[in-house]
């Protein structure tokens, strides 16, 4: 369980959260939504400690401000929007960089089995750099994977909080990160991740949470939150969700005659 | 950029290789520069005297012993703490054109040693007891602190360092010292000055077995703490808030990297004056042999920046013999070309 609770967040003078509550639950996706300077990703770095916040975080019960980042770091992974390298690593060792304790035989394997995983498998000797930023966001995620990849050690769930995770990449690789996250929360870990595709959000979320303006606006199943009003609210234009009955999956298309709300 | 290196298949072993590699290298060096020497004296014919069981004279003991050995200690001492403060600071600023001489803090430990050169009569006579020969590089290593926090403070934004802040501060912080040394030296007597104009070229010609005794442990303290902060620096390149993410005690690889580089560099310039370009040539050949790795880095880092400085002790010892030429020149003429050769390499550098 991730809790967070009454979260007031500034950055500068600006208040950008004003006591939002938000919780997630392991074994499950919980997408965070809303439109930019919603607070969404701030949301994210006030729950991974990034920026200064008031409010009290509990991961697995445990109040993160009284955790060491070594403790931390075991229990979660973090995935940053973009990642900038200050020195020419290459993608293997980038990765390499999210097994904590070092490499023993039996961990040897894992960073590129995680490298596979997010569809790099032959990337390892590339020079970080040189990737495109899709690439770059896919091999960040693979180091993020490597620090959490068994989702549950003795009993106690880890985390993958993920800053737009797939914002970057084309519709294959959106689908296969969706999918990775699904398996992780699968197999009863927590995913959190602030998500700009409503329609990906609804197809692999469990739970969506809709800031707007500082504030938690619905939280819910994507049924509950995949809905006109919600939505046009939220996003201040008019929206239509359409859920066929044969897909049962709910999404939304841009409607150019009904433009902006008011 | 870095796309005319193809990447080797795993440079971690290559990188730890190169630990004995180097460390063969620096035998042979240290071995060559116990050799070389403006007087006659042979180390060969000492050798075969002590082998057989003769005593050496005089002459071959003071040359050897208390003039060669200390030059030697001192030379490898100061080589590994310039490279080392070097790939410190670097990894610290998360950027590859760092280096103590450039950025400012030389200046500052520079600054710090010559207040104690010129200012240090004016203390009282218990402390003077205190502190004795550790005044000089004690006063330096404040200096080196000093400049080092203020300029991380100045170029840092929320865990990104802007290259150009840092070296334009660098530049600002190196006038101000230079500007507040100059005052010193107005002030200085003629004995002062003297000793002042030979520490500020740079040289490890006034090596004794002292200044090896007071410096030495210093620098060898710093290095050991240095080599620990592998892992850190190499989160830290990701970026602070990655790092803290990876498990990384940020806040503490940070203070004690700039300790670390304090320290080193420090005692360094306080025995052997302002000595440039170490820092910045060695980490970055390493990290083109063997990837940017930290933990490799900065053992090999101690020990190529040792056998460069002791080849430039070499060739600054024979060039123009039986004169000298202060190392600091040496190593500029070989670095400078070095420095603007990775400058140019960067195309991201020119929309700093």
């Amino acid at each position: 369980m991730l809790e967070a609770t009454n979260i007031r967040a500034r950055i500068g003078k600006v208040e950008i959260l004003h006591g939002i509550d938000f919780t997630a639950k392991a074994g499950q996706i919980t997408a965070i939504v809303g439109p930019n300077g919603s607070g969404k990703s701030t949301l994210l770095k006030a729950i991974t400690d990034e920026v200064d916040f008031t409010g009290v975080v509990r991961l697995n019960g445990q109040d993160t401000v009284t955790m060491h980042p070594w403790e931390l770091a075991t229990q979660r992974g973090v995935l940053p929007q973009a990642t900038m390298l200050a020195f020419p690593f290459t993608v293997i060792e980038v990765v390499r960089m999210g097994l904590l304790r070092g490499i023993s035989d039996e961990r040897a394997d894992i960073p590129a089995r995680a490298l596979s995983a997010v569809g790099l498998g032959g990337y390892g000797n590339r020079f970080y750099q040189e990737l495109s930023g899709g690439e770059q966001q896919r091999a960040q995620l693979a180091r993020v994977l490597c620090q959490v990849w068994h989702p549950i050690v003795d009993r106690t769930p880890r985390w993958l909080l993920l800053d737009e995770p797939v914002a970057s990449l084309d519709i294959g690789h959106q689908l296969l990160v969706m999918q990775l996250m699904k398996d992780f929360a699968s197999r009863g870990g927590g995913v959190v991740a602030v998500m700009h595709d409503l329609n990906l959000s609804a197809m692999f979320a469990d739970q969506m949470a809709i800031i707007k303006a500082g504030n938690l606006l619905l939280s819910g199943t994507p049924g509950v939150v995949m809905q006109d009003d919600v939505l046009s609210k939220a996003y201040g234009c008019t929206l239509k969700v359409n859920t066929p009955a044969a897909a049962g999956q709910s999404y939304i298309l841009p409607h150019l005659a009904l433009g902006h709300l008011p | 950029m870095i796309a005319d290196i193809a990447p080797p298949r795993d440079r971690r072993r290559t990188a730890r290789q190169a630990h004995f590699w180097l460390a063969g290298l620096l035998l042979i060096v240290g071995i060559t520069s116990l050799a070389i020497g403006a007087s006659g004296t042979s180390l060969w014919s000492a050798l075969h005297k002590l082998a057989a069981g003769h005593p050496l004279t005089q002459m071959e003991q003071v040359v050897l012993w208390d003039i060669r050995m200390p030059r030697l200690i001192l030379g490898v001492c100061v080589g590994a703490s310039l490279a080392v403060s070097g790939a410190v600071m670097q990894g610290l600023f998360r950027n590859p054109l760092a280096d103590p001489g450039l950025v400012g803090v030389s200046a500052g430990a520079g600054l710090g040693a010559i207040m104690a050169i010129v200012l240090g009569g004016l203390l009282p006579v218990g402390v003077m007891a205190l502190v004795g020969y550790w005044l000089v590089p004690l006063a330096a290593f404040l200096g080196g602190w000093g400049s080092t926090m203020l300029l991380y403070r100045v170029s840092t934004r929320r865990g990104r360092t802007s290259v150009a802040t840092m070296l334009l501060a660098g530049i600002a912080l190196g006038a101000l010292a230079g500007a507040l040394s100059g005052i010193l030296v107005y002030m200085a007597d003629d004995a002062q000055l003297r000793d002042l104009t030979f520490w500020g070229l740079g040289s490890l010609a006034g090596a004794t077995w002292t200044k090896v005794l007071v410096a030495c442990p210093v620098i060898v303290t710093a290095i050991v703490v240095a080599a620990s902060l592998g892992n850190g620096l190499n989160g830290l390149a990701f970026g602070e808030a990655t790092a803290a993410h990876m498990g990384i005690p940020v806040q503490r690889v940070k203070n004690a990297a700039i300790l670390t580089v304090a320290a080193a560099t420090g005692a360094a310039v306080a025995v052997s004056g302002g000595i440039g370009f170490i820092g910045i040539v060695v980490p970055h050949l390493l990290r083109l042999a063997t990837g940017p790795d930290h933990q490799p880095l900065l053992i090999n880092a101690a020990l190529l920046g040792a056998c460069l400085l002791l080849i430039a002790d070499v060739i600054s010892r024979v060039v123009i013999a039986p004169a000298e030429l202060p190392i600091g020149i040496v190593t500029a003429i070989l670095g400078a070309p070095v420095f603007l050769w990775i400058l140019l390499r960067r195309r991201g550098l020119v929309d700093l």
